[in-house]
């Protein structure tokens, strides 16, 4: 299952004042902070363990994806059909 | 960089092989950009790539599609948000997941997404593009490991190739 992240924002001159104590929050938990400059979003702090395992899944899943696609080994325009009218059939199977 | 990848692309690159799935890895994994994801396309997602013809395709077990798309879930998942303007099912379920989290792309060969009106603000691009762009990126300075795609032979085990 998912793990859901407790997500907020923070701005510069908050994570530079307490940047001890943000630091603390995220460590070892799944919190995530996005730091904004001027109102924008411009860096995130997640824990050392959350951005390991973030890291490690995404690589995970692009082995597989490179996996499944030399086993398939369709041309990207035959890929494409085949994706769309899969997505077609499923949504056609859900309709009331 | 956010961007929303939709359904069928997901699964297109599961089907078939492409120099740019390394090189999307490679700028994943290096933060140059952040796929933003919704329960409404993982929940399509995983429905699409158990569908039968696809499954028979891609070789890929039920739990093995759900370590696939497991790293999508995070970093950021984004609440259902309806687009009523939307007149297309997937055009609504794209922009749905784009509008709320600021998405600045959202990458798809769909026609109907691309025929969206600009007015909906997050602009639509094709994988091509996609690709072009990263390429182009000024704030990802790391080595191209592949050329452009269709100019060379793809190497025989991109996955191979990915960063520590």
């Amino acid at each position: 299952m998912p793990v859901q992240l407790i997500e907020r924002s923070i701005t510069t001159t908050e994570a530079r004042a307490r940047l001890g104590q943000v630091l603390k929050e995220v460590s070892g938990t799944h919190d995530r902070i996005t730091i904004e400059m001027h109102g924008q979003p411009v860096a995130v702090l997640v824990s050392l363990e959350i951005y390991q395992q973030w890291r490690a899944q995404w690589r995970r899943a692009f082995e597989l994806l490179s996996e499944s696609a030399e086993r398939a080994n369709l041309s990207e325009k035959r890929a494409a059909k085949l994706a769309n009218e899969a997505v077609a059939a499923v949504r056609a199977s859900h309709l009331p | 960089m956010r961007v929303v990848f939709d359904t069928a692309l997901i699964t297109s690159l599961a089907l078939s092989p492409s120099p740019r799935l390394a090189y999307f890895t490679q700028h994943l994994l290096h933060g140059c950009f952040e796929v933003i994801t919704s329960r409404a396309i993982l929940d399509e997602c995983r429905a699409v790539l158990l569908h039968p013809p696809v499954a028979k395709k891609h070789g890929l077990t039920p739990d093995a599609v759900e370590t696939l798309l497991l790293p999508f879930y995070q970093p950021l998942v984004v609440s259902y948000s309806p687009v009523p303007f939307a007149r297309d099912p997937q055009a609504e379920q794209v922009f749905s997941c784009a509008l709320p989290s600021g998405a600045d792309y959202i990458v798809s060969d769909d026609e109907a997404v691309h025929l969206a009106p600009a007015s909906y603000g997050v602009p639509v691009i094709d994988p091509k593009l996609f690709y072009v762009l990263l390429k182009r990126g000024h704030d990802c300075n790391i080595p191209i490991p592949y050329p452009a795609p269709g100019h060379h032979p793809r190497p025989s085990n991109p996955g191979s190739r990915l960063p520590n």
